[in-house]
């Protein structure tokens, strides 16, 4: 059971932790993990991550004691590092797993020459997106789901996913004339 | 629009079930191959403008946060990225509008924070047992890796393990403590780490990171056996263990620690060099494997046949392999009798497959990317064939 304390105490340890005190570190923290652990499941729920979070939050504040001027402020400083730790989760929740090509789905065979001309012009694609399916993407990148993307700009997960769907729909069009294109002209120089 | 392409684009979670069923999509339909694979670069694209474009994560905490932040409660650090995102921001949303929701959105995560520490030391200040979260403080364990997704496992340790892991940081204040641990257990562990780098922890093996994105070099240290992609940066990567530091700049090698330190490489360049200032270092090339042993002054270096000395990792590894080895190391990996037609034997591929993926989900892969069948015979035997 984590020690009984309150923002007094708090200080108390913050001091006695950078004075040296390996006890007054073990209750500082062990008080923190509590708050810590329920921030992290109100946002993204009783998941396995949960745990790594509350550890690497903690660590950070154990790291940075030494920065923590006023040992008062300590929630400004623990809340801090609680945010840190959640965006880099946000940062990591898609990009290994969601990839859909990658080395362990295409296999090269050297005897088959490159294609030219198969890479898109990303500008142009991108530009040829409405200003709220940009978004959409741009927020799906950063690590959101649709539900909390649909959250923040204030419409509903299935108009979100009607406005990606559209957004591919319209990307597939473009692409399709630009492959006509290249194939009419001579190449372009790069 | 069909179903299948709706679970592909808007599908948050993969199973090997949903690339099954988009292997058969792209089977049925090359156009719609291309078509995903062009929204994979937009998608790229987009996220590399906004790397460009946009202050930090770090930085977009420090903008939305900074009227509950007393300049005091922020590191010389801290303060400069601040001062510098605040110059930049303006631009920042003009090109990217949804900067303003991800600043919202952290707005709100803060108010979340502020309630769950209010409950926790109410308005008497003290807290309530009660409404205090059950679970002690754990040391991160990790998970077998599912595919390529990142899974971790609920954490199982006891307090006194943390307790112990809090104690030896404090107990050796010399020895700084790390930004992140990670440790597996019973199974392989795939780990990401800020940079971009991915790191393929065996049973066992540990690993405590200690840069972040401010750090000017990337510095970790491993117990164990580790499988390491390395993104290139101009910040040095180093990986040290007991006896040996090993610095590479944008490679994929693996490192083995159970006598002494072995490094054996994939792809790219990389030192390596005994801890102790007295010994001396040397290079290695891809195909090349290096050997310190406890006492060594300066490493052996051997040639090793990929995928050989990568067993450990769980990864079948090719570079250049012509088909009739991959299918024998298939066969040998799987226990099957696997065969290949003589118009294919000499066919070098190059590709990496996690083994725990299965023989049938590999080779047909590999068929596909050859543009050919696999079948099973009378015998049960498997023949690659076109």
């Amino acid at each position: 059971m984590p020690p009984i304390a309150d923002t007094v105490q708090l200080a108390s340890w913050v001091r006695e932790a950078r004075d040296g005190s390996e006890a007054a570190l073990t209750h500082l923290l062990r008080a923190l993990e509590s708050p810590m652990r329920s921030f992290f499941i109100s946002r993204i729920g009783r998941r396995p991550d949960v745990d790594d979070l509350v550890q690497n939050a903690l660590l950070r504040v154990h790291r940075g004691l030494g920065d923590l001027n006023d040992p008062n402020r300590l929630k400004a400083f623990a809340m801090k590092g609680a945010l840190y730790e959640l965006q880099d989760f946000y940062r990591g929740r898609y990009t290994p797993k969601e990839r859909l090509f990658d080395i362990h789905e295409a296999p090269e065979i050297h005897d088959e020459p490159e294609v030219s001309g198969a890479r898109i012009d990303v500008e142009k694609a991108l530009s040829s997106l409405s200003d709220k399916a940009r978004r959409i993407i741009e927020l799906r990148e950063y690590g959101y789901r649709y539900e909390e993307i649909a959250e923040m700009v204030g419409s509903t997960e299935a108009a979100i996913k009607m406005q990606v769907k559209r957004a591919f729909a319209r990307m597939r069009d473009a692409i399709g004339l630009v492959l006509l294109w290249i194939g009419s002209f001579p190449p372009l120089e790069r | 629009m069909p179903y299948e392409l709706e679970h592909i684009l808007l599908h948050d979670e993969w199973t090997e079930a949903d690339r099954t069923v988009l292997r058969q999509a792209f089977e049925a339909d090359p156009a719609l191959e291309a078509a995903l694979r062009r929204w994979e670069e937009l998608r790229a694209g987009a996220a590399s403008r906004w790397e460009s474009d946009v202050p930090s994560r770090a930085a977009l905490v420090l903008l939305a946060c900074q009227d509950r932040l007393d300049p005091a409660d922020m590191s010389e650090n801290e303060r400069s990225l601040l001062q510098e995102a605040s110059a930049r921001v303006d631009q920042a949303i003009r090109r990217h509008p949804a900067v303003e929701d991800v600043l919202g959105r952290i707005r709100t995560e803060a108010d979340a924070f502020d309630r769950e520490w209010a409950r926790a030391f109410d308005r008497s200040g003290i807290a309530s047992p009660a409404k205090t979260a059950r679970g002690p403080l754990r040391k991160a364990v990790g998970s077998p890796s599912r595919g390529l997704r990142l899974a971790r496992l609920s954490l199982v340790a006891a307090a006194t393990i943390a307790l112990l892991f809090v104690g030896r940081i404090w107990l050796n204040p010399a020895v700084p403590a790390p930004v992140m641990s990670f440790s597996a257990q019973t199974g392989m562990q795939v780990v990401s780490l800020e940079d971009g780098s991915r790191v393929r922890l065996a049973p066992q093996a540990s690993l405590d990171v200690y840069f972040d994105e401010s750090s000017t070099e990337r510095r970790v240290r491993l117990q164990g056996n580790g499988f390491f992609e390395i993104t290139s940066q101009a910040r040095p990567f180093r990986v040290e263990t007991d006896n040996a530091l090993t610095t590479v700049l944008g490679t994929t090698f693996g490192v083995r620690t159970q006598e002494g330190t072995e490094v054996l490489l994939v792809s790219g360049r990389v030192s390596m060099a005994p801890t102790n200032e007295a010994g001396q270092g040397i290079t290695l090339s891809p195909g090349q494997r290096g050997l310190l042993a406890p006492g060594d002054a300066t490493p052996r270096v051997q040639e090793f046949t990929m995928p050989e000395g990568f067993e450990w990792s769980g990864l079948l590894i090719f570079r250049s392999t012509p088909m009739q080895t991959v299918v024998e190391r298939l066969s040998d990996a799987f226990d099957l009798s696997i065969s290949v037609s003589d118009d294919l034997k000499e066919t070098p591929l190059t590709g990496t497959f996690e083994s725990e993926r299965g023989s049938t989900t590999i080779l047909s892969i590999i068929a596909s990317a050859l543009g050919a069948t696999v079948t099973e015979r009378a015998n049960g035997s498997l023949h690659v064939h076109r």
